[in-house]
């Protein structure tokens, strides 16, 4: 079979088993599986005013939040990788996700209520401050060498990862929350944090998808893009902002949820997808499919106590990226 | 030779027969002296007691509480009741204790909580500091602790009678609602903190003031303090929520949290308006105010026995 007849496959494939995994996770709630929650999202005329809260307001919004939220890290992930041409790059290396946290420590800690969506705002606008001071910070004349990009997002993450410790050693009563908050998870996800998100990724999705063009000519060094026409420093300067404001959105309603974006773009490229053009979609699909279930398992396993999603995502991504690792040291 | 010798044999008769009785006497005053605290350390008596340094806010509620008022000498920051403890000399926190600070304070005694680290009370120890650890599990264990502190610290009068008057208190609450049935008692659900649901199950005192006061944990199914799913809290339906409030700006966040989140309608607590905040203070500190802690959800859970529950900022 050629390569693009596998692709044509895969596409509906992958699409076939998102709707698959919405339709199997909104069966599993109170610790087990029942096929008739699943089937509810065909009809529900039968369910009582508690189960239909418990189906449509709590389960199936918190099912289609994480993969909203996988899919924007993953995406971000996938975009980012290419931009810095650095395959250990993630969507928080320009400080977003210390940021995002400063933000809600500072919304914690100065009691500031605006409504229920404080802490996020507050999340979104620190992690859009940390990603332009990177920005700022790693400008060079009118340019934006990457290893300066890098080392000034390592840069601003640290110091604003030593605020956080610091806001949480004078935290006192609110310590749990900020710790609560920084571990990451989808506790109370509703439709308005759907609604957060969603137009992050309509606008973000095409936007980084119609940079594919130049996103696999960075593939073949800076240098030789700009000798193929391409616009290398406002090309990285708007990859960078959408995906800013894409992972920021996501961060915000979700705390810090480590390692989708960073491995599972590695997956994609495994599946011998290198062309972004395939590569942005696929890292979508999946790494939504990859939260979504990692978020299910985290509100099953222990049911009814739950587990924060973030801790799941690390303890089955570290691994996973240390086989990446071994298998680039034997095959580089 | 031979005299010698026997006068030798019998100054060292005389010497061994001193020995066992100075180690006896010692062994014996070292029985009479000291207690054991809630970890299992034997700890001698400290005599006199003067001084004395509070690590914990509960602590410090029980050392005012036995009229020691004046012998505290040292405090952690987190020390806001009663209102005369925020202007004792600051220690540290609960667990990050100054260890330089309590040395210059030169205390008699010093009265460590569960969440002092271990290697702070070894270092005190080793510097000849007297600590006692106090980590009561249940009311029971608070008014031992109660009676242990007054006992150590040279008020043990003080101490029996405040033993007494915390277990008649809780004896009239028990007696109060001995007689209702399974069916007479709500379920109820203690709210900490509501991003992700943070609640009490079994083995807390929250538990204990639930059950003691005519209620059912409606988590009791579950151990310690912990994170369950928001489809569970609706699932679960309790007739009547309790919700931690913190004084200060954004306190009362989780109480909002309840009253708005239209997910919740269906809750019965919610639709009865039986939505009561608790102070955080009160019903977290293994302190002498349990007993204050136990009439409040006497009177949230059992209004028609106790009177109406009123929320004091």
């Amino acid at each position: 079979m050629s390569i693009k007849n596998k692709k044509r496959l895969i596409y509906p494939g992958l699409l076939i088993l998102v709707l698959g995994s919405i339709f199997l996770a909104q069966g599993f709630g109170g610790g087990r599986y029942q096929i008739s929650d699943s089937l509810s999202l065909f009809s529900s005329s039968t369910l009582s005013p508690s189960e239909r809260i418990i189906l449509f307001e709590i389960r199936l919004p918190r099912v289609i939040l994480s993969f909203l939220v996988g899919g924007s890290l993953s995406l971000g992930g996938a975009a980012l990788q290419g931009v810095f041409q650095n395959p250990l790059v993630d969507p928080y290396v320009l400080g977003i996700s210390s940021g995002a946290a400063l933000g809600a420590v500072i919304a914690i800690l100065s009691g500031v209520y605006l409504g229920f969506f404080t802490i996020p705002l507050f999340a979104f606008s620190m992690a859009l401050f940390s990603a332009f001071l990177v920005f700022h910070l790693g400008k060079v004349g009118k340019k934006f060498p990457l290893e300066v990009l890098l080392l000034a997002g390592i840069g601003v993450g640290f110091f604003f990862s030593a605020l956080v410790s610091l806001g949480m050693f004078l935290a006192g009563e609110d310590l749990h929350q900020l710790i609560f908050w920084t571990m990451g998870g989808f506790w109370n996800s509703s439709w308005r944090e759907v609604k957060m998100v969603l137009p992050f990724l309509i606008v973000g999705l095409p936007v980084l998808v119609s940079f594919s063009r130049e996103l696999n000519a960075f593939l073949l060094g800076e240098k030789v893009a700009e000798s193929l026409g391409v616009e290398v420093e406002k090309v990285k300067k708007w990859l960078l902002l959408v995906v800013s404001l894409l992972v920021a959105s996501a961060v915000a309603v979700s705390g810090v949820i480590g390692f989708v974006g960073l491995v599972v773009p590695h997956l994609v490229r495994l599946l011998g997808i290198r062309d972004h053009r395939h590569l942005l979609p696929f890292s979508f699909l999946l790494g939504g499919g990859v939260l979504l279930w990692a978020d299910t398992l985290a509100r099953t396993i222990l049911n009814p106590v739950e587990l924060p999603v973030g801790i799941i995502t690390n303890l089955l991504g570290v691994p996973f990226f240390i086989y990446l690792l071994q298998k680039r040291k034997k095959n580089p | 030779m031979s005299k010698r010798s026997s006068v030798a044999k019998s100054k060292t008769v005389v010497f061994v027969m001193g020995l066992w009785f100075f180690a006896f006497t010692l062994a014996w005053g070292a029985q009479a002296t000291t207690i054991c605290d809630d970890v299992g350390r034997e700890v001698e008596i400290p005599f006199p007691c003067e001084r004395i340094i509070s690590l914990s806010p509960s602590n410090t509620e029980i050392v005012f509480a036995l009229s020691l008022a004046e012998k505290l000498v040292g405090v952690t920051t987190y020390c806001n009741y009663p209102e005369e403890a925020r202007e004792k000399e600051k220690v540290g926190t609960l667990n990050e204790i100054n260890l330089e600070k309590v040395v210059e304070l030169e205390p008699d005694l010093v009265l460590a909580s569960s969440l002092t680290p271990p290697e702070v009370v070894g270092r005190l120890e080793g510097l000849g500091i007297t600590v006692f650890v106090l980590d009561p599990h249940s009311i029971d264990e608070v008014i031992g602790d109660v009676e242990k502190v007054g006992i150590i610290s040279g008020a043990e009068d003080k101490g029996q009678e405040l033993k007494e008057a915390m277990e008649q208190k809780i004896e009239d609450i028990k007696s109060k609602v001995s007689h209702l049935s399974p069916e007479e008692r709500p379920t109820v659900f203690h709210l900490i903190w509501h991003e992700p649901l943070w609640t009490a199950g079994k083995d807390t005192f929250i538990n204990e003031f639930i059950t003691l006061a005519g209620g059912q944990n409606v988590v009791a199914d579950l151990s310690g303090y912990i994170t369950v799913d928001l489809e569970e809290f609706v699932r679960r339906n309790p007739d009547i929520i309790t919700v931690v409030e913190n004084p200060g700006e954004g306190g009362d966040l989780s109480y909002q949290f309840l009253l708005s989140d239209g997910r919740l309608r269906m809750i019965k607590a919610i639709q009865d308006h039986k939505v009561f905040p608790v102070d955080g203070d009160i019903v977290s500190r293994s302190g002498p105010r349990v007993v204050e802690a136990l009439y409040m959800y006497a009177c949230i859970i059992h209004p028609e026995i106790f009177g109406e529950y009123e929320y004091q900022k």
